[in-house]
């Protein structure tokens, strides 16, 4: 039994950022695993509870008029996969969810929690990065946007003010429109638990060359973070082997990988290399591109 | 390089060479003696397991700049105590899985980590640790037994290793841990390669690369001058002296033949000079600077070629006899080949070396011509066996050094007595002034009896005046030892229809290779531990023996019986296959039973006369109906799997106890002023738990516990004689002169309680625990020695007792085995394998399990695995352990059992008879039989290869 | 006899030391072979790869990243490894050895009777190597580059699946037959593998193209009968190792 003192179901998203702007203690509960987690682990912040599960509206998935694609902060990592309109227009972010645990927690973790949770293994967070992801956020004094580049201010630490209820995310056509996007993840298996690296890369290929690369990692670095360096590096060079090659060691610029994990730095400075190359490949792959 | 590790606990820091073998360092730079080679580096044996970081490892495959900040162990780090034991260690002593012990270190090491990742592993799982340790002498299956006594001591610490025989005893028959165990199983120095002062000298041999040829000339100049060289051996410097290399009673059966080095070579691999040196590279460099030619002949690598007409002789040199010459020797003699060395015979033993044969001899009963016109059926078939080698885990070693004017050496042997007298007669020098020492041997099973480097480091000893060490390579151990001498036997059975045997011929030739060591005595055999089994009144056997220029062979655990007895089981076999009759029946109606007589015996000496033996104890007919009922041997098994057919057989064996009229042990008991006794005899324990039977049968004779016993044995200067460890002499003689000598010490110990107690003797009597009652007052064996070694006292007492005799104590068993046979590849799973044995009493129950399923795995491996193979140039192709195929844990029958029928032989001390060779018997002709179960094909070469199988069956 | 032991704390100085001892270098994983006498793999100085911690395993979805210096214990004893990589590291039959053999020596070493190369080979794994890009362990076994190997990639068993066989005379004894066929989830995209007794690793194409145009399993197992190359050797005649290659065959496409 988890400590709580407190519980309101909201009625709908108004009631909810009421609750919460009341109470300076109170915290969303939405998909449910991470902060389930989180009580598990007897964290005093999570003992007021703002119920967010039976505000349907933020569980759709539809497109605009302008073609942006939007998925509610509540919808389930299999409503995301299974949605015809991820797989046409934004399917990296269904590959990256689909990677997540089993169908079980795939039914009922959500992207907004798994976003908002800051936490370090966030799959949807990469793909996220890559698509530059709008996040439509609403509290008592309105509505307004944050990009998730930035979203991340450290581990675990996201920038939502307290009374803030992420509502859905958008993704703008100019980021996705012939863009060739994929998402990898490897998971080693340390002592306790499981150590994972995930990478999604968005690519724009225009004459066999790279016109524009956009790679992002989870887990490996404090926060989830965009590869300035390497995304420099492959502005403009044609799309081979030797690029990927120095795309790949570039990467080692960015990424500063935790030292608390048994694999060593050089095996996990390997790991993210490879990913490099795969995701970038499989990215290319997708827009009918191949790696000369 | 600068070193720093963690040794058994305790930091560690070296400089040495990074790229220094790890197995080196730990045993000669940090002096753990456990951590042994004896793979020439390959780590296949295991002898070299250490624990990196809690992982067992092979230390070979690393160098010492691997070791730098991990965390080595060894053995010594699993002993709670100085000198103890581990619960581990101490269910391995006391479970029989201890017999040569030289790698048990490594066996407790791998379980030791076992039990840490899975508390009561399962068999699969404990098959899987040990998979990568090559054991040789108890067949595996006692390892299982030490991990079940492990598990039921934690409960119950009384729980019992093995079952107890003759309750009427406390000691024999009763599983007590071995003597030697706490020394063998926590790897304290026991082995000769311990014993070597960091001074001595070393020797290694340049061998021939050719399998017949003359050496025209050798140069040793360039290798002399190679510094740290001390000096170099050929045939232009050594002792004249002829000899065999056979550990034999004088005078030996063998011819001999050779001398330490001929002129003449006469396989790949033969002595061609000795290097002498102060380091392994100062010698190595040598070798490769002596200049060799030779004018190569063409070898002769089968019987077929050896009895060629025309053929290349192995042995053309002029002949000579002590005794019994022939009368055309003169003339034989005319065109004898000088440079071949001459050939002295002791007495005749059927030679013709210009024909090639080294030895022949036949004989028979009854009349068998008469007995094939008698019978209904008559079976010829033709068996043949190949050439196999004993494997031991330590391979031949010796250490030699001068003690003022006298040669101490410190051997690996089964024979010190023959070794003595073999060194002293090469050297030319009295026995009084050759020490022969035998330390723990690391598995012998024959190859140690006979003598391939004591007489060569003595020499060099004797004329450098330093220590002389010599080990062999794993490669010498197959290239330059002992093994079993390929045989084709021909059997012809005559019968009548309801399966009673009317005649029996054995006809047998076999290869001695190219020295006579055993020669006669081996494919002898053959014939006489097998045609016993049967009682049969029209029997004949004849026996040639070719010279070739195969690899040597020699001595090897039961000495030609295995080939012997595959041949006549497996005729037996067919024969009733032909007769329509189950074979079980015809079994039954011809075998030998007690009180059966055995006129067979007096044809069947070992060179000399032999007398008719009654079998007064024999129990092949419980072990037949024991076996029969184990295996289920009459219900057929089917597999679920279309291309496997399940097969059953069985064959029925026997052996000797030692040579009786041949053999003799002696014993000496002293009572130590404290009543504790100790035993002094020239018995050899090569594994087999001799020095235990032996104190067990002095304590149970002086109604001692087995903890106030003590032994020392085989050293020739400090015990007395015993011809040696071999032919299965060692319950039978070295107990039978135990046993003599404590009945000698029981009556000297009532003569003088009678003289204390001023009474006769025959009012007294020795009671438990070393107590004289029946007088006016008991009196201890401590007091009784204490008073003899008074200033009134007699002198300290001593029994001494010497084991002769004519009467032979027959072992006997019937081995059954249950195989799969896959049909499209030709593979053989063994699936069972029931060894039930007679063996009298059982003294070391334990012991005498591991020895019989260490022999039934070793006749396992040549039934279906292990062969020599030789190339056209008599080159062998498979001189290692990986290409030779002696078998490992994952190849033991899935269902293996040892079971004992104790019978009671008036002969053998306390009712016993030996154990240690008729295991090896059985396997061959009990797969043959059960292939054929299977598949409908009988086998008749070994091994019995899954293309053998295959072409029989029609598939290839 | 190996005189100089380096143990570089990077990749890029691996590389570099390698290079500047061309000629008298190997880099040493578990030392294993190199320190093996029979395995005539000279070394004068040794690049030891000990300190680089090459020595784990990473899974995706599609394939399985496993370090060099994984031991072939590790690779049986991984939970997500394909179970046939975990069967061909359970080839070498002692498994104190197996702590000390690892997958990168297997496939350095280029031994006929390599425990994993046949299966990695049907199972299109890839190597990703430090100095010389990426390749595939096929072109790395049967050609003579000197890469420092990283890792190996292994498709995961969704993906792409494989049979394997091997008979040794006795459990310990020498090489007689050794296969290993791959396929596709679809089935598509065979790879036959073989080595064995005389038989150097080798391919066989024309079976490969059998198996993908549906061809009997008769059929084929015929056609790798009289396809598979042999030397001979004194473990068996000709006759007996294309029958013992047939059946084989036969057995991994069941």
């Amino acid at each position: 039994m988890f400590p709580i003192e407190k519980y309101h179901m909201a009625e709908s998203v108004q009631d909810a950022v009421r609750a919460l702007a009341e109470d300076e203690n109170a915290r969303v509960i939405a998909g449910g695993t991470d902060v389930l987690i989180r009580l598990h682990e007897g964290h005093k912040d999570y003992r007021n509870l703002v119920d967010i599960n039976s505000l349907d509206a933020l569980r759709r998935i539809w497109q605009e008029d302008d073609g942006s694609v939007c998925i509610g902060a509540l919808a389930s990592f299999t409503e995301i996969m299974d949605h015809p309109l991820v797989q046409k227009f934004v399917p990296v972010i269904g590959e990256a969810v689909a990677t997540v645990g089993g169908p079980q927690v795939r039914n009922r973790g959500t992207m907004g929690g798994n976003i908002c949770n800051g936490a370090v293994s966030a799959d949807s967070a990469c793909a996220a990065l890559v698509h530059e992801v709008d996040l439509v956020i609403e509290n008592v004094d309105g509505e307004r946007t944050e990009s998730v580049i930035g979203f991340h201010a450290g581990p675990g630490r996201v920038n939502l003010k307290h009374g803030d209820l992420l509502k859905y995310f958008r993704i703008r056509p100019e980021n996705y429109l012939n863009m060739g996007a994929a998402y990898y993840k490897y998971a080693m298996r340390e002592a306790m638990d499981i150590a994972t690296i995930g990478c999604a890369a968005g690519l724009h290929v225009t004459d066999g060359a790279i016109s524009e690369l956009r790679l992002a990692y989870t887990v490996s670095a404090p926060t989830p973070i965009r590869c300035a360096e390497a995304e420099l590096a492959a502005k403009g060079q044609p799309l081979n082997k030797t690029t990927l090659g120095n795309i790949a060691q570039t990467v080692e610029q960015d990424v500063k990988p935790r030292t608390s994990w048994r694999a060593t730095k050089e095996f996990r400075m390997h790991v993210i290399r490879t990913l490099a190359a795969k995701v970038i490949t499989n990215a290319a792959w997708k827009i009918g591109e191949k790696i000369a | 390089m600068r070193i720093e590790f963690t040794l058994n606990g305790i930091a560690r820091n070296v400089t040495v060479e990074p790229g220094m073998n790890a197995q080196k360092f730990l045993q000669d730079v940090m002096h753990v003696p456990s951590v042994r080679s004896g793979d020439d580096g390959t780590g296949y044996i295991g002898n070299d397991v250490i624990l990196v970081d809690d992982t067992p490892m092979s230390a070979q495959r690393l160098i010492v700049a691997q070791l730098h900040e991990r965390n080595v162990r060894t053995v010594e780090s699993l002993s709670p105590e100085p000198g103890k034991l581990s619960d581990l260690q101490q269910a391995l002593v006391e479970s029989g899985a201890v017999q040569d012990g030289y790698n048990t270190p490594a066996a407790a090491l791998l379980l030791d980590d076992l039990l840490h990742r899975i508390p009561k592993p399962n068999r699969q799982e404990i098959q899987d640790a040990l998979s990568g340790l090559f054991v040789r002498d108890c067949g595996y299956e006692p390892f299982f037994k030490a991990m079940d006594l492990y598990q039921a001591r934690k409960n119950d610490p009384d729980a019992a290793a093995a079952p107890t025989f003759r309750p009427e005893w406390r000691e024999v028959g009763t599983p007590r841990p071995r003597l030697d165990g706490v020394s063998l199983a926590s790897g304290q120095k026991a082995f000769v390669e311990d014993r070597v002062v960091p001074e001595a000298l070393v020797l290694h041999m340049l061998r021939s690369p050719h399998a017949h040829a003359y050496i025209t000339s050798i140069d040793t100049a360039a290798a002399e001058n190679v510094p740290g060289v001390h000096m170099v051996i050929t045939h232009e410097n050594c002792p004249e002296t002829n000899y065999t290399q056979a550990g034999q009673g004088f005078p030996e059966p063998s011819p001999h033949d050779r001398r330490m080095f001929n002129r003449k070579v006469r396989h790949v691999g033969d002595r061609v000079a000795a290097v002498v040196a102060e380091t392994h590279e100062a010698a190595k460099a040598a070798l490769e600077l002596l200049k060799v030619e030779y004018e190569v002949l063409e070898p002769v690598l089968s019987i077929e070629q050896a009895e060629r007409e025309g053929a290349p002789l192995v042995h053309g040199g002029p002949q000579q006899y002590v005794v019994g010459a022939p009368d055309d020797l003169e003339e034989i003699n005319k065109n004898a080949e000088p440079r071949d060395g001459t050939i002295t015979y002791q007495f005749p033993i059927g030679a013709n070396p210009r024909k090639n044969i080294a030895a022949s001899i036949s004989g028979g009963l009854g009349d068998t011509t008469a007995g094939f016109e008698q019978a209904d059926v008559v079976i010829e078939r033709t068996y043949k066996t190949g050439q196999i080698y004993c494997t031991p885990p330590e391979t031949h070693v010796v250490y030699s050094y001068m003690d003022n004017n006298r040669v101490v050496v410190h051997a690996s042997t089964q024979v010190p007595w023959h070794v003595r007298r073999l060194v002293a007669t090469v050297l030319g020098m009295p026995q009084n002034r050759v020490r022969v020492i035998k330390e723990r041997v690391g598995g012998g099973y024959g190859s140690k009896q006979d003598i391939l480097l004591e007489d060569v480091c003595a020499w060099a000893t004797y004329k450098t005046n330093r220590p002389v060490y010599s080990h062999y390579t794993r490669t010498e151990e197959f290239t330059a030892c002992s093994s079993r001498h390929p045989m084709t036997v021909s059997v012809k059975l005559g019968a009548l229809d309801d399966g009673t045997l009317t005649a029996v011929e054995m006809n047998s030739k076999a290869d001695t290779g190219p020295y006579g060591n055993h020669c006669l005595t081996v494919p002898m055999n053959a014939c006489s531990k097998s045609l016993p089994l049967f009682l049969c009144d029209n029997v004949a056997f004849s026996v040639t023996v070719f010279y070739s220029n195969i690899l040597p062979t020699g001595a090897y655990q039961g000495y030609g019986a295995p080939q012997g007895s595959f041949a006549l089981q497996t005729a037996m076999a067919e024969l009733a296959s032909e007769l329509g009759l189950s074979h079980m029946d015809v079994i039954e109606k011809n075998r030998v039973r007690e009180g059966s007589r055995l006129e067979l015996m007096r044809i069947l000496g070992e060179g000399r006369e032999g007398v008719a033996a009654d079998v007064e104890s024999c129990g092949l007919g419980e072990a037949l109906k024991c076996g029969a009922e184990s295996i289920e041997l009459n219900s057929p098994v089917t597999s679920d799997d279309p291309d496997i057919r399940i097969g059953k057989g069985f064959a029925i064996i026997q052996q000797g106890s030692g040579l009786p009229g041949l053999d003799q042990a002696n014993g000496r008991v002293c009572l130590c002023s404290d009543g504790s006794l100790l035993v002094q005899q020239g018995g050899a324990d090569l594994g087999t738990g001799l020095d235990t039977v032996m104190a067990k049968m002095a304590a149970e004779t002086m109604q001692v516990p087995l903890d106030k016993v003590a032994v020392i044995s085989g050293d020739t200067d400090a015990t007395p004689f015993d011809t040696g460890a071999y032919a299965s002499s060692g319950t039978f003689f070295s107990g039978g002169a135990a046993m003599l000598a404590a009945r000698d010490l029981n009556k000297k110990v009532l003569e003088r309680a009678a003289h204390i107690l001023k009474t006769v003797p025959e009012e007294l009597r020795l009671d438990y625990p070393g107590v004289v009652t029946g007088g006016s007052r008991n009196l201890t064996l401590a007091e009784i020695a204490h008073e003899a070694e008074s200033g009134e006292g007699l002198g300290p007492i001593a029994g001494v007792g010497s084991f002769t005799t004519e009467h032979h104590a027959i072992p006997y068993g019937a081995h059954f085995a249950q195989v799969a046979v896959n049909v499209r590849t030709g593979e053989v799973r063994l699936q069972k394998y029931h060894a039930l044995q007679d063996c009298g009493t059982p003294v070391n129950p334990e012991l005498a399990a591991g020895q019989i399923y260490g022999g039934a795995l070793k006749s396992l491996g040549h039934a279906l695995w292990e062969e020599m193979v030789l190339d056209e140039t008599g080159t062998p192709m498979n001189p290692s352990m990986q290409g030779y195929c002696a078998p490992g844990i994952l190849d033991i029958p899935e269902d293996f059992r040892a079971e004992f029928v104790v019978t009671d032989d008036p002969h053998g001390p306390f009712g016993a008879k030996s154990i240690s060779e008729i295991a090896t018997n059985g396997a061959a002709p009990a797969v043959a039989e059960a292939i054929h179960d299977a598949v409908g094909v009988w086998i008749r070469d070994w091994p019995f290869t899954p293309e053998k199988i295959l072409r029989a069956m029609g598939t290839l | 006899m190996i005189r100089e032991f380096h143990r570089p704390a990077s990749i890029e100085q691996a590389v570099e030391l390698y290079r500047q001892h061309q000629g008298r270098a190997r880099y040493m994983a578990g030392g294993a072979e190199i320190n093996n006498p029979d395995s005539g793999l000279n070394c004068e100085c040794a690049v030891s790869l000990a300190d680089l911690g090459l020595d784990s395993v990473a899974a995706g979805r599609d394939d399985i990243l496993v370090g060099v210096c994984t031991t072939l214990q590790t690779v049986m004893d991984h939970p997500d490894m394909p179970p046939s990589l975990c069967r061909a590291a359970g080839f070498l039959h002692s498994r104190h050895m197996r702590n000390q053999y690892t997958i990168g020596g297997d496939i350095a070493a280029r031994r006929n009777d390599s425990y994993t190369a046949a299966a990695l080979m049907a199972l299109k794994a890839m190597l990703h190597t430090a100095d010389q890009g990426d390749m595939s362990v096929e072109e790395y076994v049967l050609g003579t580059s000197d890469a420092l190997i990283l890792s190996v990639s292994i498709p995961s068993r969704t993906t792409r699946s494989c049979e394997l066989f091997r008979q040794n005379r006795s459990q310990r004894g020498p090489l007689l037959m050794n296969m290993a066929v791959g396929r596709d989830a679809d089935g598509g995209a065979p790879v036959v593998a073989v080595s064995g007794a005389g038989i150097s690793l080798t391919r066989l194409s024309k079976t490969e193209s059998l198996l993908a145009s549906g061809a009997d399993v008769k059929q084929a197992a015929k056609q790798a009968s009289e396809e598979v190359p042999l030397t001979g050797h004194w473990l068996g005649s000709d006759e007996y190792f294309r029958h013992l290659c047939g059946a084989a065959f036969a057995h991994c496409v069941r």
